[in-house]
């Protein structure tokens, strides 16, 4: 009948993935295939750390796919990876656009927003840029990278080889405590 | 002439100022906010995983609301934490 597009994304057990990651994704697409969806596009989106444990697992292999399907065929589909012991976890979204156009739309997207955070990230009032009397605040990795070579020509002869090593641990360093406040 | 000058780039200053404030999904001129996009996600969000407010981002309402439910995307998939770090 009237068949509508879908997004679906899975969390893989990452034991079964990182062997067989082919294999543990066809079971995902097995049973898709099973209930008549045709599947678009499938992708390994990502292997990452977990926010939260999920059944005991700390880590997880995202699996992504674009497919259409009948509506009725959804709840099916759910029961089923739900019965499934390597999906940890899954989400199905409805799509309102065709799917080409949605994954494109959503790239775009997704540029466009990392594209303005770079040019109005809030690094200090007044922006730099603008030739301020003020120096311009860090605001990059690529602006501390320019301080650590500054810093080098004000030691003279044999401390510019004392000096980079010892600017090069700080940045390491309050990454290091900057992941302590985190955790 | 140069009080004129001054006052002209105070406006423009304070101008870039004030749009710099507004919401960014508005500036950038998305139409959805996706649950996948955690580096976007991430700077609507506390450290220990609390959503930020409209007043504090800045973020107009109708994109406040697709961000909420972008967010319990990203948590219900273990992208976001639901509580702490």
């Amino acid at each position: 009948m009237s068949t509508r597009n879908y997004e679906a994304m899975f969390i893989l057990d990452n034991n079964a993935a990182t062997a067989d990651f082919e294999g543990t994704s066809a079971q995902v697409d097995a049973i898709l295939e099973r209930h008549g969806a045709s599947i678009v596009q499938k992708d390994k989106w990502d292997e990452r750390k977990l926010a939260y444990e999920i059944r005991g697992h700390r880590r997880g292999t995202y699996y992504l796919t674009y497919f259409t399907a009948e509506p009725d065929a959804i709840r099916k589909i759910n029961e089923d990876v739900q019965l499934n012991e390597v999906i940890l976890r899954h989400l199905v979204l409805t799509l309102e656009l065709p799917i080409q156009e949605h994954i494109d739309n959503q790239a775009d997207e997704r540029e466009k927003l990392a594209e303005d955070s770079r040019k109005n990230s809030l690094g200090g009032w007044g922006g730099g840029r603008r030739g301020d009397r003020r120096p311009a605040p860090p605001r990059k990795r690529e602006s501390e990278g320019e301080k650590t070579e500054g810093a080098k020509p004000d030691g003279a002869g044999s401390e510019k080889q004392e000096a980079a090593p010892a600017a090069a641990p700080q940045p390491a360093e309050a990454a290091a405590a900057g992941e302590k406040n985190e955790s | 002439m140069a009080s004129n000058t001054k006052l002209k780039n105070l406006r423009k200053l304070l101008k870039k100022q004030s749009e710099r404030n507004k919401c960014r999904f508005t500036r950038a001129r998305v139409y959805d906010i996706d649950y996948k996009d955690i580096a976007t996600l991430q700077k609507m969000v506390s450290q220990q995983g609390k959503m930020y407010g409209r007043k504090r981002t800045g973020t107009r309402s109708n994109f406040q609301r697709k961000l909420k439910v972008a967010i319990k995307r990203a948590r219900f998939m273990a992208l976001l934490p639901y509580v702490g770090r």
